[in-house]
């Protein structure tokens, strides 16, 4: 359970991290008014969704750590055979690193869209909407484009993959680590068919009149997502190499286990 | 003292974030149906969880009724006995409080409370209640499937869980109960998002986190565990389903079944209970947490006065849900781990006593001297004080693995565990419901018919699991349907389960009555006013009561001070609520 422990301690003291900024020692009984706590605001100065997302991807991220947790215990049983993975997964990671590019980007667009509106704003409000949108929106909807169709070229490499790792005779109940590799891939494949959903319903938006500043918020979020997912991805295939597996943390299962 | 001048309302500077559109519902579909009201999402949740707790709530009788009278009953097989058992188990701890706790009480009072006009994702809070409802039915549905429901324990440890010997093992059971799980753990997600949000982002101006109430702090860390210990159980029952369904081997070893080989091979039931319990052992402080907010609520109305040591109550309530984390491996004692382990977790166990011990000391010194009205509400809290600690005492003693080595698996451990989280979170139910069901319907709860209901369920939960004790510490078992004549067992051991049954069928009847009552003041009750407890929170300053779609009319609140300000000297009422700027005059200290 080391490597959940490992995260939960990084969950638990970024929380800890921000409680510490609510003013805990504050003697509330003492004070009264309004306008002295109103300064320095105590909400967590990030929109909604975003922190939303935060928290579900710290979830997102228990989820796995555990998984990984149960993959080394289950590792130390002699029956294990660490299972070879096709270097289709190489082409995949490099698939879902593109995507994630192309979002960050669509993301610095939509920004610089926003910064620059502002800009003008100052100067004539009337021309905002007609001088800066049709530019960007059109840049912002091809590097989305380009980000949905990399993601699916991501599932079906992972697809292929499954093929492959099938073809070499690791089947689902075979050992557990083929039972480890489908179940896992085939998690994270279902998260990012879940953030697909969203990442289209986004793209499709670049099409009506949804002002760009909202988008980019929709975008800002399935970066994120994206960030997380391929991190998870490099951590998930880290695990399967058993690359962590060094003499250190077989000590601390010998202590722990 | 510092002494920090109030501000009049006029000297308001203007809010930086301006308000957001509400979700109006525009038939009776979206506005009772598939509502996206937390209030209405909150009567929702209570009242599936309610009803499905009654369920739990008939198999413990008959669970009592086998145990009190064995063999007088020919319809409760040792399989069937497994089935209540576990069906007993598993609704109460996860479908019942959890859902209540979270779902119902979470829903209705975390908004409310807050000064916020809805939760931050409506939409999402009414998938959770349906995803919540969805995994009732197919919990419900395994009762009616060939083989019945599964009889593997709570636990549901591996491999006896998916294996023949277990009732609903090989059937469809175990494997409905795993799916029942996860769609509740998705569903909980989506709430508990909600929930945390909501407190972090829809607090409203000068609610900072130090002015919550304890009752917002319970809930919020309570959800922040659920969030993060609940995929640990997703994990185990998604395993444990491919193990059944797919015939991998996470958790199961090479077995010998009625002389056949079975496919599995290596697996380790061992990481199946690191899993479990480190989801079980929060669990406790998930339903332990919101009543401790609760009851620090309560009893301050109650007693008309300030909570003793606010700052000390949310750190205790932050430390305990951050420690809960590392005491999982005190329920596996028996496992065989590694001594130095076992030193470990007990070391942990006992620290956690600790900021436990501290909130029981608070609760009694801000009953000391205060103005202690002895209604339903207040019954019940001083009910459950001292029934959390009887049960946090044995607690310390299992704690301890040379205790608990010998008394693993017996009726202490099960009388243990129904004081701290079985009768003690539910009697903070009951107090809570009498306590704000004003608010809910704008009628009281019958006071007669609540201190009868106090008093029967209060000392009957005592005749239940205090001679409990004493049947454990002679070595009776858990999960036995009947004891047979082992030599350890003196007679005295039938005698005692006969009268224990019989206080079960007492308690159990007198929730009828509470039943009635709910119904009766429905339409009867005394009209209740908007504030009729004098209570400081914001829930009770909503212009309408019932509180209306949006909760505050057009504007909302404005906190000028802490939830604690009762008895308040000068103060027109003894209290001043927390959007009340007070006396403009004087500094104004409690
Ligand atoms: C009138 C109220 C209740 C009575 C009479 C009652 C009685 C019992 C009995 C007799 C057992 C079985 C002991 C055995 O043979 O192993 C049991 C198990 C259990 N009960 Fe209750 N109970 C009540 C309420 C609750 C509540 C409110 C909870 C909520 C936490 C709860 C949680 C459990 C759990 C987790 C088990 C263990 C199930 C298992 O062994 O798998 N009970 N109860
Ligand atoms: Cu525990």
């Amino acid at each position: 359970m080391t490597v959940v422990l490992i995260f939960l301690a990084i969950v638990i003291s970024t929380s800890m991290w921000w409680l510490s900024h609510q003013r805990l020692g504050a003697k509330p009984w003492l004070e009264s008014g309004l306008d002295n706590l109103d300064q320095g605001s105590h909400q967590v100065s990030l929109p909604k969704a975003k922190v939303g997302l935060l928290v579900f991807l710290s979830v997102i991220g228990m989820l796995f750590t555990l998984f990984f947790s149960s993959h080394f215990m289950r590792q130390e049983i002699e029956d294990w055979r660490s299972i070879s993975l096709p270097s289709m997964v190489w082409i995949n990671g490099i698939l879902l690193l593109a995507a994630s590019v192309y979002l960050q980007s669509a993301l610095i667009t939509a920004r610089r869209q926003t910064l620059g509106a502002q800009n003008l704003a100052v100067r004539s409000p009337v021309q905002v909407s007609i001088l800066s949108d049709g530019k960007y929106r059109h840049s912002i909807r091809s590097l989305l484009i380009n980000a949905c169709v990399l993601t699916v070229a991501f599932l079906i490499g992972q697809l292929i993959t499954w093929h492959e790792v099938a073809g070499n005779g690791f089947f689902l109940s075979g050992n557990p680590s083929s039972s480890y590799f489908y179940v896992l891939t085939g998690l994270h494949g279902l998260h990012i068919i879940g953030g697909l959903v969203a990442l289209f319903h986004t793209t499709s938006l670049t099409w009506n009149d949804t002002q760009i500043h909202k988008i980019g918020s929709r975008i800002d979020l399935c970066a994120l997502y994206w960030h997380f997912l391929f991190f998870i991805w490099c951590a998930m295939i880290f695990v399967m190499l058993g690359w962590t597996y060094d003499p250190l943390i077989e000590l601390c299962q010998r202590v722990i286990l | 003292m510092v002494e920090i001048e109030s501000t009049s309302p006029a000297s308001v500077p203007p809010a930086e974030v301006e308000e957001v559109e509400l979700y109006h519902a525009t038939n009776f579909w979206t506005k009772y149906v598939f509502s996206q009201d937390a209030k209405i999402i909150a009567i929702q949740y209570s009242g599936v969880a309610i009803s499905i707790g009654l369920v739990a709530l008939v198999l413990s009788s008959l669970i009592r009724l086998q145990l009190g009278f064995p063999e007088m009953f020919d319809f409760i097989t040792p399989e069937s006995y497994y089935q209540f058992v576990t069906m007993h188990g598993m609704i109460m701890v996860v479908y019942l409080l959890t859902a209540l706790f979270l779902g119902g009480f979470g829903n209705y009072l975390i908004p409310l409370m807050v000064g916020a006009r809805d939760m931050a994702f409506p939409y999402v809070n009414m998938l959770s209640f349906w995803i919540y409802f969805l995994a009732v039915l197919v919990l419900v549905a395994s009762f009616f499937v060939p083989g019945g429901p599964t009889g593997a324990g709570w636990t549901l440890y591996p491999p006896q869980a998916i294996l023949s010997g277990t009732p609903g093992g090989t059937g469809l059971g175990i494997i409905l109960m795993l799916v029942s799980l996860a769609l509740f753990i998705v569903g909980f997600t989506m709430g508990g998002l909600n929930y945390v949000v909501t407190v972090l982002q829809g607090r409203t101006r000068g609610m900072t986190m130090m002015r919550l109430p304890l009752t917002v702090w319970g809930i919020f860390t309570a959800t922040v565990l659920a969030l993060l210990a609940f995929p640990a159980l997703l994990v185990a029952t998604v395993m444990m389903l491919f193990d059944r369904l797919l015939e991998t081997s996470f958790f199961m070893p090479s077995l010998v079944e009625f002389g056949d080989q079975l496919s599995y091979g290596g697996g380790s039931p061992i990481l199946f209970q690191h899993l479990f319990w480190f989801f079980g052992h929060p669990e406790v402080y998930i339903v332990a947490l919101p009543a401790f907010g609760i009851v620090s609520d309560l009893i301050s109305t109650h007693a008309r006065k300030n909570i003793f040591g606010y700052r000390m109550m949310v750190w205790a309530i932050v430390g305990i849900g951050a420690l809960s984390f590392i005491v999982w491996a005190h329920h596996m004692y028996v496992s065989g781990m590694h001594p130095y382990f076992g030193f470990f977790f007990a070391t942990t166990t006992l620290i956690i006593a600790v900021p436990t011990a501290l909130k029981v000391y608070n609760w009694i010194l801000t009953l000391w001297n205060g103005n202690i009205h002895l209604n339903t509400p207040m019954l019940f809290s001083l009910g459950f004080i001292v029934t959390f600690l009887n049960g946090g005492l044995t607690g310390l003693f299992l704690g301890n693995v040379i205790v608990d080595i010998p008394l693993s698996d017996t009726m202490f451990v099960v009388a243990h565990f129904h004081m701290v989280m079985g009768v003690a979170p539910i009697l903070v139910v009951l107090g809570a419901i009498y306590h704000w069901y004003p608010k809910i319907t704008g009628r009281m709860l019958d006071e007669g018919f609540g201190k009868i209901h106090f008093w029967v369920t209060f000392v009957g939960s005592y005749l239940i699991f205090f001679p409990m004790h004493y049947v454990g510490l002679v070595g009776v078992p858990r999960r036995y349907p009947e004891l047979g004549d082992a030599a350890f067992i003196p007679d005295s051991v039938a005698t005692l389960n006969s009268f224990i049954s019989i206080a079960a069928f007492i308690v159990g009847i007198a929730q009828i009555l509470f039943l009635y009552n709910l119904f009766w003041s429905l339409r009867n009750g005394r009209l209740a006013g908007a504030n009729p407890w004098r209570a400081t929170t914001l829930e009770w300053q909503t212009p309408e009561t019932p509180p209306g779609h949006g909760n505050f009319g057009p504007e909302l609140p404005l906190v000028y001070r802490w939830p604690y300000d009762y008895s308040v000297p000068g103060a027109s009422e003894d209290f001043l609520a927390q959007n009340d700027p007070g006396p403009i005059d004087s500094g104004n200290s409690p």
